[in-house]
């Protein structure tokens, strides 16, 4: 049976490795899931980079053998969502002085790329999801170990056991959270300026249940 | 004596650079290409490198790691990409507005990440 117990899923599919070093202060209440590929071949590259405090990363891990890490409470954020699109602009339904004050940050004069998106994401921030996409306040992330390949434009297959271990999380946290499925979980790729591919299979496979 | 030493020198120098650097990095192919799909691929009309320019790119960019490249990477909608080859072999690359970096193998899978930031990114007129 599975419990939590001071932000910790006590289960014994999970090996806790909290790293204090991606523990940013208190989460705001749950409200969404995003998963994430580490671009990395093997999970130990990840909880390495942590162990050595890298300030970026997620509450969970999942290695190519399926199992689990749980590296952040359930009671912190984790730096894990990046730089947010316009959730409006992509889905094509800000009204009219929206649009202009996004069209206007994406453009403003004398300002690097990366500043103007970043102001964008800043705007994004201020408002309350689902009117924007998930932040690092109110999300909690899984990231599935796997590499990016550019002749597919896709990240690498998850293995069967990475797929068993991202759907028995994915559902306990839901069921925890009292999340929906089809509306409160994310691809990374899909909500921030990272690869489009990010966490698409993953997703897919939570709701279609089958490997695509 | 000591004019014509110099001279030699100059010259070895200026052949090793040119030599350094066309042994280094050689662009076969650059193209620009934009995600019309994206809502803001418009911001990319003011995005042009020149092939000097990518050049400098992969003299100038930081190389990280897989793990800093996923904290790091900044993908916009509009890149140039192509190959080119480096120490005799052929890759592939992608360059994205902003700074972000790949240069991959023959198979597809990322070779190197590569991330130009504040000096680096100084070097461009419209890169970053």
């Amino acid at each position: 049976m599975t419990t939590i117990t001071n932000g910790i899923i006590v289960d014994s599919r999970i090996t806790v490795k909290v790293s204090s070093s991606i523990e940013h202060g208190n989460i705001n209440k749950v409200k969404s899931i995003v998963l994430h590929r580490t671009a990395g071949s093997s999970a130990t590259s990840s909880l390495n980079g942590y162990a050595s405090g890298q300030k970026t990363g997620a509450h969970f891990l999942i290695a190519k053998d399926g199992a689990i890490y749980q590296t952040a409470s359930l009671e912190q954020l984790c730096w894990h969502v990046g730089i947010l699109y316009a959730r409006c602009a992509v889905e094509n339904s800000c009204d009219p002085k929206e649009l202009k004050t996004i069209n206007s940050l994406l453009h403003q004069k004398g300002f690097k790329f990366s500043d103007r998106v970043r102001n964008v994401s800043k705007h994004e921030s201020r408002k309350a999801y689902p009117m924007r996409y998930p932040s690092n306040n109110d999300s909690l992330g899984i990231e599935v170990v796997g590499r990016y390949n550019k002749a597919t434009d896709m990240f690498e297959t998850p293995t069967s056991k990475q797929f068993e271990s991202v759907k028995w999380l994915a559902e306990a946290l839901i069921k925890e959270y009292s999340l929906d499925l089809n509306k409160d979980v994310y691809a990374h790729g899909v909500i921030a300026r990272k690869k489009e591919a990010e966490g698409i299979r993953l997703l897919q496979y939570l709701r279609i249940g089958v490997s695509p | 004596m000591i004019h014509k030493i110099l001279h030699l020198i100059a010259i070895f120098i200026l052949a090793s650079c040119t030599l350094s650097n066309e042994s280094d990095i050689q662009i076969f192919s650059a193209e620009k290409v934009v995600d019309l799909t994206d809502s803001s691929s418009d911001i990319c009309d003011d995005f042009q490198l020149q092939e000097s320019e990518i050049v400098s790119f992969f003299q100038l960019a930081e190389e990280v790691s897989n793990i800093e490249e996923h904290q790091k990477s900044l993908i916009l909608p509009c890149k140039y990409e192509g190959k080119l080859a480096m120490n005799k072999e052929t890759y592939s690359y992608e360059i994205f507005a902003g700074g972000t970096g790949y240069i991959y193998d023959k198979n597809g899978w990322v070779f190197k990440n590569l991330i130009c930031s504040n000096n680096c990114c100084s070097k461009f007129s419209t890169l970053c």
